[in-house]
């Protein structure tokens, strides 16, 4: 299909044309996903009934002229942990396997309103604990960049959906870095938003300060588009409801205009990393980083310069206290927020004919029915919050997140964005990740601060390491200033066409037999294409 | 873990916190969970090294606290639709197995 090449905003121009139906794409990408994802796993639940119904509302709306969006029509997928009404939402957990929530997340309805259709809820590590997309109770997720590897987490299935050509963009969430790392993993553009931005009402909690919804797409201005119909004020959702937004609404409002003005083949002054004050932490040259991550980096540094950005070194104090403090934190109100779970009034429940009082019941129910990490971090949790050590680690923790808050804000007075990569290595293979918990939380070092501190985050692809994996780049902003953050981040991708190379990867689907689409099985032709190296 | 120079959880301390936690873990997943929780929280450790004497903790990104709506009534679910989501359900209430004689 000729339109997997195509962006959501592309696509979503010919079907405002009128020239081609959401009915018949979405019936066709209803296709391409029954083909394609026996091997992917990106979906835990297809509703094809509701997809349909959904493509039909949207060319009614776009039949009535000036009433559609650029997303009108154009078919996505939702991460299994945002409710939909009447559509399965599992968390990849067995807890909810059977789950039907009776109401919408305020996103989701936010997105129908302008003719959304979605074709199905995008597998995620069970609650959204992990980074790998392989904690996940239901499905295993492939990288459609390499099946052998890991997808990243926890919106793995949302970006190997996205990424294998099942959908035109994707909604994650965010906690710890699960929108931007899945998204460098998969050669994706992601933005963790500005704590605040997007409602999270009907996000099922993981670490309730910490959680955002955000856009994941193939490039800045369609996550753009998304954020922009996804943000806004949402009295159901406390974090969201001050009229911070109104400052937010005014900047998407003109990035909205000038993403159709872009997408229509003209351009925009404003566009242009000219003048940009980048900060450039010092401290990720010192660390672990894979070579060729650390390499792309530098020649990235060279090519904003060149752009006329203004890149200074800089310092960047607790970079390695920043794990501790976040997984004490997440795991201390991921142990609150995961109490409901307690078999009685929805979700799965004990069989168990001989259980003692009712705590045995719920304990029962919970340990037969909740994964080993979501365990593990209630665990920890548990203990960081129970009497006797709550000052020690808990309070301790977030006194940290303050220095760290405050740092970041500090910088973010003197420069426009901090860069930095997203992870210390490229996507790891499947099974190599969870045998060892403590390995896995510390390769959350670069995501973790943003949900700390609020700030928004972009991630946009850089380049791509010896096996053709993609690698990114993250750009952190200001508090609010996401607009900005996501017209740099087109500037970047008017600049350069690392974002370009998903574009093959979606069009070409998951090839007979082959684990890796650049390493043998025949695809020798894509690799020639894509490095101009023959195999 | 009291003792700052102790780097593992008793036995005795992870039931508690599994206790606490409402899972019900058999000894081996207890003494598992014992051995990982000391691990990581012996990494964690690094977080005394630094100073916040005079620094007050950060409770949500906003730093807001108890954003209160108007009391008024507004719309919610209709009991059937919750009391539809579990098969637990007899005499229009919900049901939990026996504990009591």
């Amino acid at each position: 299909m000729d339109l997997l090449k195509q962006t959501a905003g592309g696509v979503g121009l010919l079907l405002a044309d009128r020239k081609i139906s959401s009915v018949e794409l979405t019936a066709d990408i209803l296709k391409m996903t029954e083909e394609r994802d026996e091997v992917l796993g990106c979906l835990i639940t297809v509703d094809k009934a509701n997809a349909m119904k959904q493509a039909q509302a949207a060319d009614d709306l776009l039949a009535d002229v000036g009433t559609g969006s650029l997303l009108t029509g154009v078919p996505m997928v939702v991460k299994d942990n945002i409710s939909t009404a009447g559509i399965r939402t599992t968390c990849g957990s067995r807890m909810l396997e059977k789950y039907i929530p009776p109401y919408s997340a305020s996103v989701y309805s936010r997105l129908q309103k302008i003719g959304a259709v979605m074709t199905g809820k995008s597998n995620l590590d069970e609650f959204a604990m992990g980074s790998t997309c392989e904690t996940s109770a239901l499905r295993l997720t492939r990288n459609p960049w390499d099946h052998k590897r890991v997808p990243g987490g926890s919106s793995g299935g949302s970006a190997a959906a996205v990424a294998g050509g099942l959908a035109w963009y994707a909604l994650g969430s965010d906690t710890g870095g699960s929108i931007r790392q899945p998204a460098g993993y998969c050669g994706l553009t992601g933005l963790k938003p500005t704590y605040g931005a997007v409602s999270r009402y009907g996000l099922i909690a993981y670490a309730s300060s910490l959680d955002q919804i955000g856009p994941m797409a193939q490039d800045a201005a369609d996550c753009a588009l998304v954020f922009s119909a996804a943000a806004g004020p949402d009295k159901r959702d406390s974090t969201c409801v001050q009229d911070v937004s109104g400052s937010l609404r005014a900047g998407l409002d003109k990035l909205n205009r000038d993403v159709e003005i872009v997408l229509s083949g003209g351009s925009v002054d404003k566009i242009s990393l000219k003048g940009l004050k980048i900060a450039v932490p010092a401290v990720w040259r010192e660390h672990a980083l894979q070579p060729e991550i650390a390499d792309v980096l530098e020649k990235t540094i060279k090519k904003l310069e060149t752009a006329g950005a203004i890149c200074s070194e800089c310092d960047l104090p607790l970079l390695d206290e920043s794990i501790p403090a976040y997984y004490l934190i997440a795991s201390a109100e991921a142990s609150g927020n995961l109490s409901r779970y307690d078999g009685v009034q929805y979700g799965s429940r004990t069989q168990a004919a001989d259980v003692s009082d009712l705590a045995d019941f719920y304990s029962r129910t919970r340990a037969e029915y909740l994964g080993p990490e979501v365990k593990r971090r209630i665990m920890l949790g548990t203990f960081a919050l129970s009497s006797g050590y709550y000052d020690a680690w808990y309070l301790k923790a977030q006194r940290v997140r303050r220095l760290i808050k405050d740092y970041y804000q500090s910088l973010l007075a003197d420069y426009d964005y901090i860069l930095g990569p997203i992870t210390p290595a490229t996507a790891p293979e499947i099974g190599t990740s969870l045998e060892d918990p403590l390995t896995m939380y510390l390769s959350d070092i670069y995501t973790v601060a943003a949900n700390l501190t609020g700030l928004p985050a972009l991630a946009l692809p850089c380049g791509f390491d010896k096996n053709n994996l993609p690698i990114g780049l993250q750009l952190t902003g200001r508090a609010y200033q996401d607009a900005d953050l996501l017209r740099t981040g087109m500037a970047w991708q008017r600049e350069t066409d690392y974002h370009l190379r998903v574009q093959q990867i979606r069009q070409l689907g998951p090839a007979e037999g082959n684990t890796n689409l650049f390493a043998g099985g025949g695809n020798e032709k894509i690799h020639q294409s894509l490095t101009g190296v023959a195999l | 873990m009291k003792d700052a120079n102790r780097n593992e959880l008793t036995i005795e301390e992870a039931g508690r916190v599994a206790a606490l936690a409402r899972l019900k873990l058999s000894d081996a997943e207890l003494e598992a969970a014992r051995f990982e929780l000391a691990r990581v929280l012996g990494h964690f450790r690094q977080l005394e090294t630094v100073d916040t004497s005079s620094v007050e903790p950060v409770f949500n990104p906003q730093d807001s606290v108890n954003k209160l709506r108007e009391d008024t009534a507004i719309e919610g679910l209709e009991r059937e639709q919750l009391m539809s989501l579990t098969e637990y359900v007899k005499d229009g209430c919900l049901t939990v197995p026996r504990t009591v004689d």
